[in-house]
């Protein structure tokens, strides 16, 4: 470990924090519908896609009418997403003359996509033609993340509004939520990436010759406007195979640093906008904390596991020390720009946001610090977790805790003035409950089935930890992936796909369920008797339930993967 | 046929998540004892 790598952690750290309070107080004027300073580019573009769709936003839906909305506009997006790249070949900007996308593949990644998981069964750059890049991913990247927004939006209205029967316009918050936050962000982020030496052109690849006299072939393409919406979204697929660690994606420390901020930038900043919505900026820095700590604790773990080295290599004698040719640590599978530092941050980055980019090979960290990026996910991505997304699964591990809470002590719980009743947690208890379902019985079937099997390409328990990581990631809509398995089979498309359909709508619905009974209530007026979900006591108590919580339901599984397999390096029974 | 199959599972998929949502519909609707009793 190094000054300097601990330094960039803290600088990032840093960097999150100040932009919370701005930007959560930004999100809260957009989605409250008050005038903001982009209102005159954006207004007339606004004013028009309402007109055009025959949307009046100011007409409020219940939450039933609410989610009804979002799973029709998200069925729409995956029959054209699938439909894009089966005419890929028919659509213009195809210079590469790329076939169709088979269909099990088709439906895997509209569906990744869709649902915000940006699961890569593909190479982007061997597989979609640039029409199906622009118009198809990216488009996608959009809206999935703000349909993420607006979901948790809703429920924080619903945490706010008195006796109310509507919880907000999906079609208004989905149009806002695109205009005014994530294209603002990603134009000035693609003018940075571009500046920074990633490529953004319409030209075909490029037939070079390389020194030694070999014909290479280097694709490129509308890279920095995909990039962009891929880190701010929580999206995370990249334009190529090898994503952030490729140098047209991630070209310099610098873009690696920014690709960071924009991966966490919304998650953190909805915290704060969850605050100011509910009148209360202390309950919002309460979750922020929860999650810092939790991000602390994994980064940490990340860092100093990675930069110790591998003791295998070490038992064989191989040099770990660091010289101006190389950094100490564990190399393997990492991007030599970045070193051990840069690589940890960003696979915790990723893990714990829901984005899923990649910068370093997951497969080839060590066993613990695989368990660590599985435990980020496992944990329903509220360490930040994708615009949205994130927030509402930490506000549904707020609810489980208050109610253990007043199991404690007696009394009928209560979160931020509302009364936590038995329709709130059986919701809660279906939302939490699908996304652990997914992962261990398809992760369970496919580690007996012979489809399942034929995909990994390690025996034993790192096998069985390629496959937990694949459902993993799909389940909790991350995206990421730990390489290692071969996942474009019909098997792997269809079942990652099924998870990712759980993981995603199977946990929205009951979200807005909660919102909606939520609205409904009165305020129940501060007492005495009230737990203060504002203070330190809290913070434990919530970081205590999402461990526990998190802890119970697969630490059988990272039993049988990453932490056996630790044991088999500690004791050299490693085969 | 194989598209035809595909986009046949995302329609099941998203009818039983219509479904589901008309389910969680229906469970508000219902007053509660225990809430009663609660409040």
């Amino acid at each position: 470990m190094t000054t300097f790598g601990w330094l960039e952690i803290i600088v990032f750290a840093a960097m999150i924090g100040l932009l919370t309070r701005p930007l959560g107080g930004y999100l809260t004027r957009v989605y409250a519908g008050e005038p903001i300073i982009l209102q005159s580019l954006f207004g007339p573009i606004e004013a028009a896609i309402y007109r055009c769709a025959g949307i009046d936003p100011k007409r409020e839906q219940s939450w039933y009418q609410y989610a009804i909305s979002i799973l029709i506009f998200h069925a729409l997006g995956i029959f054209a997403l699938y439909l894009l790249q089966r005419a890929q070949p028919i659509l213009p900007l195809n210079s590469e003359h790329l076939p169709a996308v088979a269909p099990d593949l088709a439906l895997n990644t509209a569906i990744s996509f869709v649902t915000n998981t940006s699961w890569q069964s593909y190479g982007g750059e061997t597989t979609l033609s640039y029409t199906s890049q622009m118009l198809g991913i990216t488009v996608q990247s959009f809206l999935s993340a703000a349909s993420g927004m607006a979901v948790v939006i809703a429920l924080i209205r619903g945490f706010a509004r008195r006796r109310a029967d509507a919880i907000g316009n999906f079609w208004g918050d989905l149009t806002r939520g695109v205009l005014y936050v994530l294209l603002p962000i990603c134009i000035a982020a693609t003018l940075f990436l571009v500046a920074e030496g990633v490529p953004q052109t319409l030209s075909p690849s490029v037939a070079a010759t390389t020194l030694d006299g070999g014909a290479q072939i280097i694709a490129r393409g509308p890279v920095a406007t995909q990039e962009a919406i891929k880190l701010l979204s929580g999206d995370g697929g990249g334009f190529f195979n090898a994503n952030s660690s490729h140098p047209f994606e991630n070209p310099t420390p610098l873009t690696n640093i920014i690709e960071l901020v924009l991966i966490f930038a919304l998650g953190a900043a909805l915290t704060n906008c969850f605050g100011c919505m509910i009148g209360s900026e202390r309950e919002g820095w309460v979750l922020l904390s929860v999650m810092a700590v939790l991000f602390g604790l994994g980064v940490a773990g990340l860092y100093s596991l990675e930069a110790s080295g591998n003791p295998v290599l070490g038992a064989l004698s191989v040099d770990h020390t660091t010289s101006g040719l190389q950094p100490v640590g564990n190399m393997e599978g990492k991007e030599v720009r970045f070193g051990i530092a840069g690589s940890a941050l960003f696979a915790e980055v990723s893990t714990a946001s829901s984005d899923g980019a990649v910068n370093a090979m997951h497969d080839s960290f060590l066993p613990l610090s695989g368990g660590i990026l599985l435990g980020n996910m496992m944990v329903d991505e509220v360490i930040i977790g994708a615009p949205g997304s994130g927030l509402y699964s930490m506000l549904l591990f707020c609810i489980v805790s208050v109610f253990l809470a007043g199991l404690m002590i007696g009394r009928t719980p209560e979160y931020v003035g509302k009364k936590v009743g038995s329709f709130e947690i059986k919701m809660t208890l279906l939302a939490l409950i699908c996304v652990p379902a997914a992962t261990l019985g398809l992760t369970a079937i496919a580690s007996v089935a012979e489809a399942g099997l034929a995909g990994i390409a390690n025996a034993g328990p790192h096998g069985f930890s390629e496959i937990l990581y694949a459902y993993t990631s799909a389940a909790a809509t991350n995206g990421s992936a730990f390489a290692g398995l071969n996942a474009n089979s019909a098997f792997y498309n269809l079942t990652l796909g099924l998870a990712m359909l759980v993981g995603r709508f199977l946990v929205i619905i009951p979200v807005l369920a909660i919102a909606g009974s939520l609205g409904a209530q009165q305020i129940v007026p501060h007492t005495a008797g009230t737990l203060p979900t504002d203070r330190m006591l809290f913070v434990c108590f919530l970081l205590g339930v999402i461990v526990i919580v998190g802890g119970l339901t697969y630490l059988p599984a990272l039993a049988l993967g990453p932490i056996i397999e630790h044991f088999q390096i500690a004791t050299g029974t490693l085969n | 046929m194989l598209d035809v199959a595909m986009l046949l599972l995302i329609v099941v998929f998203f009818a039983l998540a219509i479904g589901y949502a008309t389910l969680c519909r229906r469970l508000l609707a219902v007053p509660n004892e225990a809430d009663r009793d609660a409040s």
